[in-house]
């Protein structure tokens, strides 16, 4: 009689349980398939390929969600549950995928690298944060899977039955997941190794150096006064000069233009000052330039056709060289900002010397200008 | 007579003829490059009118800008070191070269645009695709700059090795001054997209986190204490555990919440590492030590009184236990995530990057050692589970 009782009891109980055994079963299985697909895609981005970036943003935004379904899952775990050998398999093939995904971010990692200094410094920085992410999304899935196994454990209530092949699956991702984080680490590790940083500290020399000697050049030219006779010869002797001043800037430009590719930097202030200083420095030569060349308009009408023509010829020469020796120390600036660590930290400084270097370079460019119009007249009215 | 003449006159015209057979293609030549080089800007012109932060992925769209851009200012770069003297230049070449500076121009108020669409995006974005997209805008404007002052520098060039300069001194000014003034306009265009883009950054220091991770290590290391000098005993076995996987449960609640927080601040900042930070976060994963010696010290305690307890008791027991193991696994991979997370929030991480490494080492260690505490658990509570039948 009491048996009679309690069989409806038992079925319908069980027809409560069913559904959400079969449920965790079917979820289970749909995230085996999820992150197979996952993984395929993994399988499928070549860093050296264009649009690598785009691919690895959308597979970690693709985790991201998974990960989502994976805690959702977690969260509506059925209590109690009746665990299955299905569900245990399912578990332990979560855990292998996830295994495999952090070993292919170890080879992306290691096919990054060899592309460092082909890729533009900004590219190798976006695929480099793109890995990190890539890894810390990786590592935070194996977690989520390893917790939903303990979650499921917990909330079980046929572990006795269960126990050999609980302790089998247990094993397995516990493993997984060490060899899992041993993987993200190996690519984190990677990343880290190829970021480098280097204090613009390492110019300032440099600068102050070519501060100086811009200053020099800038003395020099005050005290040339252009006569009849001599502004061939005083030209050609500045020109000198600013030859040698815009070779030690290039080297200057073409080192940092080099150590951009390859490092970030962490901009000193003092830097930053010296690149203003510079600006300010060749405005002053622009300056000189276009009361040379007023000063020739001046003295054409008595200067020999010969010399006339040299001291032209000289001053769209050092208007040339002063106009790219500004253009220079500008894109210097440009170029340490691109790859700033700091950036954060001195960006209200950074636009104040970048303010300051476009100010100067209009007048540079003014004081050019003006300079060449008046030599082209020159040449033009006296027919050199 | 006639024929001396004739032979007189043709030496000059065939030389004539030879100079400007061997001019002629130098100045087509530059007329080309020049006319090429305005093709390859106008088709950059357009990819970046066509480009709309907000529906293309910022990346490999503003990848795709960078290099058309660098291959162009490697081209300006190409023409220029080519240029040789004497060269004779006509109205046409100066058109094409005002026409280059017109369109360099455009490309620097078309960075300026994307700039403003790049704020616009700032306030859905992540903080990482901004942070490509502010290095992206930098970097386009560095390239678009770079590139008014080649256009100008080749100018400057072409004025003095040409030979014809007095003829064509009116159409030379009025080329300089549109340069000058291009130039003048394509440099405030790339400072006011370099401002736009510096305006973007936000930077934490994880200094910021300091007073919650250090009351984390203070809670933590208590918890980890009382856990340890619990006693068990057979006959209260189970409320004492319970008790223990309630505490347990509090303590991943105050561990989730940071990890919560740091989320949502790695959605709107980069961070600057400081050594006082990372040596916090090691700080934090050896306090799970502390956590781990205490479950294993209950699997040794709650092996010895198994004999004597009930099973309904001991069946409750080690389902806190489970449950108990479980949490501290979260908590475990919650505060290693936590240093995944800042990790890829860094923006400095050339700067620190042998004490990033040494602290995800000793974190993975750390984390590494409580999983094996928490196996421990698991396996020794599921094979008594099995054992005991219950």
């Amino acid at each position: 009689m009491r048996i009679k009782l309690l069989a409806p009891i038992a079925v319908v109980l069980s027809l409560f349980s069913l559904p959400s055994q079969a449920s965790l079963t079917t979820d289970l299985q749909g995230l085996v398939a999820g992150l197979t697909t996952l993984k395929t895609q993994l399988t499928g981005i070549n860093v050296t390929a264009p649009g690598s970036c785009t691919q690895l943003g959308t597979l970690n935004t693709s985790i991201e969600n998974y990960n989502a379904s994976v805690s959702g899952i977690t969260a509506q775990l059925p209590s109690p549950l009746t665990l299955t050998t299905t569900d245990l398999t399912s578990l332990a093939d979560l855990s292998n995928l996830a295994r495999g995904m952090s070993s292919e971010a170890v080879r992306l990692s290691q096919d990054l690298r060899t592309v460092e200094g082909v890729y533009q410094a900004f590219e190798y920085q976006a695929a480099l944060s793109a890995m990190l992410r890539l890894s810390d999304d990786i590592g935070t899935m194996a977690n989520r899977i390893l917790e939903m196994g303990d979650r499921i454990l917990v909330m079980a209530d046929n572990i006795g039955l269960m126990a050999d092949r609980i302790l089998i699956t247990q094993q397995l991702q516990n493993s997984n997941v060490a060899l899992t984080q041993a993987a993200i680490l190996t690519t984190q590790q990677n990343m880290v190794a190829l970021s480098d940083s280097l204090s613009t500290i390492a110019y300032n020399l440099t600068l102050g150096q070519l501060k100086i000697d811009t200053q020099a050049l800038s003395d020099q030219m005050g005290g040339t006064t252009l006569t009849s006779s001599n502004m061939a010869s005083q030209l050609a002797t500045l020109e000198t000069a600013t030859t040698a001043l815009l070779t030690r800037t290039v080297s200057l430009y073409t080192w940092t233009m080099q150590t951009s590719q390859g490092a970030s930097h962490y901009i000193d202030g003092d830097t930053l000052t010296l690149l203003g200083d510079l600006s300010t420095l060749n405005k002053t030569l622009a300056t000189a330039l276009a009361n040379y060349a007023n000063a020739i308009n001046t003295l054409a009408p008595l200067t020999n056709s010969t010399v006339l023509s040299d001291a032209t010829a000289s001053m769209l020469r050092l208007t040339r060289d002063i106009g790219t020796m500004a253009d220079r120390i500008v894109e210097m600036g440009d170029k340490i900002i691109v790859m700033a660590d700091n950036i954060g930290v001195m960006s209200l400084r950074i636009v104040d010397t970048q303010n300051l270097q476009q100010s100067n370079i209009v007048l540079t460019q003014n004081s050019v200008l003006t300079a060449q119009s008046v030599t082209l007249t020159v040449i033009k009215n006296f027919g050199l | 007579m006639q024929t001396t003449l004739i032979r007189r006159l043709a030496l000059p015209v065939l030389l004539f003829g030879a100079l400007l057979a061997l001019t002629a293609p130098a100045r087509a030549s530059l007329l080309t490059d020049v006319q090429t080089l305005n093709g390859q800007a106008t088709t950059l012109k357009d990819y970046l009118t066509a480009t709309n932060l907000a529906t293309d992925p910022v990346c490999s769209r503003l990848v795709e800008a960078n290099r058309q851009a660098r291959a162009l200012v490697n081209g300006i770069a190409a023409v220029d070191a080519n240029l040789a003297a004497p060269l004779t230049i006509d109205s046409t070449t100066l058109d094409a070269l005002d026409q280059l500076s017109v369109t360099t121009l455009a490309l620097a108020n078309e960075s300026t645009r994307l700039s403003l669409d790049l704020g616009t995006l700032s306030t859905v974005a992540n903080a990482l695709t901004i942070k490509d997209g502010i290095t992206a805008m930098l970097q386009l404007s560095d390239d678009i700059g770079a590139m008014a002052d080649r256009i100008g520098e080749m100018s400057d060039k072409i004025l003095t090795m040409s030979d014809d300069i007095g003829l064509m001194a009116d159409r030379i000014i009025i080329t300089q001054q549109l340069q000058n003034q291009n130039v003048a306009l394509t440099t405030q265009s790339v400072l006011a997209t370099q401002t736009n883009a510096l305006a973007l950054v936000s930077v934490l220091e994880d200094s910021s986190y300091n007073v919650s991770i250090a009351n984390l290590i203070v809670a933590g290391t208590q918890l980890a204490a009382e856990m340890q000098a619990l006693t068990l005993k057979a006959w209260t076995l189970d409320t004492q555990m319970a008790t223990v996987a309630t505490d347990v449960r509090g303590f991943l609640t105050q561990v989730q919440a940071l990890r919560t927080t740091l989320a949502s601040d790695a959605s709107l900042n980069t961070m600057t590492f400081t050594p006082t930070g990372l040596a916090q976060l090691t700080d934090l994963s050896a306090m799970l030590a502390g956590l781990g010696t205490a479950v294993d010290g209950y699997v040794i305690a709650i092996g010895g009184l198994q004999a004597i307890t009930a099973s309904p008791t001991l069946y409750d027991s080690l389902k806190s236990m489970l449950q108990l193991s479980a949490d501290i696994g979260v908590m475990a991979n919650r505060i290693l995530e936590m240093g995944d997370q800042i990790l890829v929030m860094a923006d400095n991480i050339g700067m620190q990057a042998d004490l990033i490494l040494a602290t995800q080492s000793a974190m993975n260690g750390n984390v590494a050692g409580v999983q094996t505490s928490i196996l421990g658990a698991q396996t020794f509570a599921v094979s008594l589970i099995a054992a005991r039948s219950l």
